[in-house]
């Protein structure tokens, strides 16, 4: 058949020698062709990793580059070779041909599979739409950090403007903890994932970030701003501070107030149980009796005082709403707490507060807590020195339209209270020391320091402030809180 | 002495307690002085004849506390001493010792004050002779080895109101207490009911004040209580760490033999009529 066939194409090139030569023509070509094909093939099998079932390309690229091979056959050997050759190349391509038969047929049900571009694409869109509507910020970079995707959360709580698509993520927020970004690093190179939180200070934003890294070789950056929690801990830490600061405070005052108590105590003790003794063995003259409750009367008066003085400053008072309140009382009862401590040690304690200062908007135990700080440190500093003149004033007026930038005069007149005391000057290092937390310069049990700092912080959070000055040589601290002019009714409490 | 016979020195920086104490006293008839301060009342001692020094011990300028050291220091004749106060930062075992008789809590009745008054003032031979009618609330019964045992301890002293020794049991301060310690060397015994005043958890000491004194005993223990005026009304006792004072069974007294030509065992001392240790006041920090 192979000879009947071939006598009839010689002949027929024979009669027609152009039928031989675009005969040649087009095995060139398809040779060309099929050597070409692979070439795609390969390219194609590289670029889509997801095609399953890869061994069939090679398959099909042995067809090609046999069947290649048969068409250069054709043209380039002389006839009874090339019949050789033909056929030998034919029954390979044959048995490929079946092996590439019975693999796509196995291959089918996957191939099948593979998502349509519109599958690929409403998944997509699903996906985006659960980024887009959690709760949590997504930000997805790939494998050169290059920001590939940025969820509209994410954009709004990093205020995101214009596009950070195509910018770097260390482009986009410089990363300055070296610790953080070395984690960061890490789950790229690790591809483990890694947590941590990060307080943004240019946004002022606490954030808990897990990093995961991503299959298409990037890092994704899931991140939730925890900045309200991170305020509501700071708050409740300042509140510990503060109240064991007072409660370090009252600890320290408790021996003497204890003594404090114990003396109107038993001027009343004494004087009832005399009196009910008398009556018993004899009358009593009426000036004897009214003398007597007097005296019993004013000394109740003078322990509760004392005991009022004693259960504000025990009292819970960070969280106390801001109200008005008379300075000379607050004065008045912190001054009676100390009262006698100073009396014991021949500290003279003098107030001079004025009448009709205006009422300040406060909480009243913090101050009275600031104050009772100032008193005790006054205290201290006489006492620890020979050469201190035994006094403390405390003293209180309104500074009007106080001017200093920041905080502008109008409508906010200041009351000042100035603590003065007769001890030594403050040397220039411990003049700038003092407001730091932990600073002290008391022997070691006197204090641990957070006094200063702590009333500092307070008189802030009452939009005042706390400073030393000089007042003619001697050191005064000055507690400013702002006073609410009456005109200006606008201003913050 | 009589309290119409005797003269009362208050000390109290609070004015209105110094007048009501003086009055309670006035009704006493004794004969009363007050001063505002330590100081004051220094000046007042080493001038006055003083029998009773009744006195607060937060002051300024020199407090009770300071004012009896320095009544110690400057060698001024003691009288005797009654704290009221409140007592909290105070070391009971050292005011005892520093001579003080009772400390009394503010507030406090005219009674309490003047019980402890006249009980101050009554020589010590009209003293505890009575037994309490109710039981005491503890019993403590043991066994001294009266010679400095190698520590240098004795683990009992001797003071004008009371004694200390060593106790290794927890006793609780104002409960009442059985005592009964003997002292193998030298036959002799205490018998007694009194007051525990202190107790030193980390030395092992106990301060007990004396309420009665059983005729057996009696007679030795006030002569000791007399052959040298002790200063200290319950002496601090002698720390040389817990336990090592211990009570001691004559079992530990070989060790003693050397120890006891020193003269400062308790057989030894009565021997030579006096001694320091045994009478307090001389005891060794």
């Amino acid at each position: 058949m192979q000879d009947f066939a071939g006598l009839t194409r010689d002949v027929a090139f024979l009669v027609y020698p152009g039928i031989q030569r675009l005969n040649d023509l087009s095995d060139v070509l398809i040779a060309v062709a099929y050597f070409l094909l692979p070439v795609v093939l390969v390219k194609l099998v590289r670029g889509r990793r997801d095609i399953p079932r890869r061994g069939i390309f090679f398959c099909f690229i042995a067809l090609l580059v046999t069947g290649a091979i048969t068409h250069v056959m054709a043209v380039a050997m002389p006839r009874p070779h090339a019949d050789w050759l033909n056929s030998a190349l034919k029954a390979e391509t044959a048995l490929i041909s079946l092996v590439v038969l019975v693999l796509l047929w196995r291959l089918m049900p996957s191939m099948l599979a593979l998502p349509s571009r519109a599958d690929v694409e409403t998944a997509d869109e699903h996906t985006t739409s659960v980024l887009e509507s959690t709760t949590v910020c997504v930000m997805a970079m790939d494998s050169e950090w290059m920001v590939n995707y940025v969820n509209r959360n994410a954009q709004a709580l990093l205020k995101v403007q214009g596009n950070m698509l195509g910018m770097t993520l260390w482009e986009a927020f410089p990363v300055d903890n070296a610790v953080i970004r070395q984690t960061l690093l890490d789950v790229m190179r690790t591809r483990q994932p890694a947590a941590y939180e990060k307080y943004y200070q240019p946004l002022d934003l606490s954030v808990t970030v897990q990093a995961h890294p991503w299959n298409d070789g990037g890092v994704v950056i899931f991140f939730s701003d925890v900045s309200e929690q991170k305020r509501m801990q700071h708050e409740l830490d300042w509140e510990r501070v503060t109240r064991e600061q007072r409660i370090q405070v009252l600890a320290r005052l408790s021996a003497s107030i204890a003594h404090e108590m114990k003396n109107p105590l038993a001027i009343i003790h004494a004087r009832a149980s005399d009196l009910a003794e008398l009556a018993e063995e004899e009358e009593i003259p009426r000036e004897e009796v009214a003398k007597t409750c007097a005296s019993i009367v004013r000394t109740s008066d003078r322990a509760m005082r004392i005991l009022r003085g004693l259960a504000s400053l025990a009292r819970q008072g960070s969280k106390d709403p801001m109200q008005k309140a008379e300075v000379r009382e607050m004065v008045d009862q912190t001054i009676e707490l100390v009262r006698g401590r100073y009396q014991t040690h021949e500290i003279s304690l003098q107030s001079m507060i004025p009448d009709g200062l205006p009422r300040v908007e406060c909480r009243e135990v913090q101050i009275g807590q600031v104050l009772l700080n100032l008193l005790n440190n006054a205290f201290d500093a006489i006492d620890a020195s020979p050469d201190s003149q035994r006094w403390v004033r405390v003293k209180a007026y309104v500074e009007e339209v106080y001017t200093d930038g920041a905080v502008g005069g109008d409508g906010i007149d200041w009351l000042q209270i100035d603590v003065i005391d007769g001890g030594p000057a403050l040397s220039p290092e411990v003049r700038e020391n003092l407001m730091e937390p932990f600073y002290t310069t008391k022997p070691l049990g006197g204090g641990i320091g957070i006094g200063l700092s702590v009333s500092r912080a307070i008189a802030s959070d009452h939009g005042g402030d706390l400073a030393l000055h000089e007042c003619d040589g001697h050191t005064c601290f000055r507690l400013r809180l702002p006073v609410r002019a009456t005109k200006s009714s606008e201003v913050a409490a | 002495m009589k309290l119409s016979e005797a003269t009362v020195l208050v000390v109290d920086d609070e004015p209105e307690l110094r007048e009501i104490f003086a009055a309670w006293l006035g009704r006493g008839s004794c004969k009363v002085l007050t001063a505002a301060n330590g100081a004051d009342a220094l000046t007042i001692l080493a001038r006055e004849k003083i029998d009773v020094l009744v006195s607060d011990i937060r002051m300024p300028v020199l407090d009770g506390v300071g004012l009896v050291r320095r009544v110690r220091e400057m060698g001024l004749e003691i009288p005797s001493i009654i704290f009221v106060s409140g007592f909290g930062d105070v070391d009971r075992r050292e005011m005892y010792d520093l001579g003080v008789e009772a400390m009394l809590e503010k507030p406090l009745r005219r009674r309490d004050l003047l019980g402890a008054l006249e009980q101050s003032l009554m020589a010590r031979e009209e003293l505890w002779l009575t037994p309490a009618v109710e039981p005491m609330e503890c019993s403590v019964s043991i066994t001294i080895d009266t010679r400095k045992d190698a520590m240098g301890g004795d683990g009992f002293e001797l003071g004008r109101g009371g004694c200390s020794f060593s106790y290794d049991r927890r006793l609780e301060e104002g409960k009442t207490i059985d005592l009964s310690i003997k002292f193998p060397e030298t036959d002799r015994s205490l018998q007694a009911q009194g007051e525990v005043r202190w107790y030193h958890a980390d030395y092992e000491l106990a301060g007990v004040a004396f309420r009665y004194l059983d005729p057996q005993c009696r007679g030795w223990v006030l002569e000791r209580m007399m052959t040298k005026m002790a200063r200290a009304f319950i002496p601090e006792g002698t720390c040389h760490g817990a336990g090592a004072a211990g009570r001691r069974s004559t079992a530990g007294a070989g060790s003693g033999v050397e120890v006891l030509h020193d003269g400062r065992g308790l057989d030894a001392e009565v021997a030579e009529g006096a001694d320091e240790l045994a009478v307090g006041g001389g005891g060794g920090r």
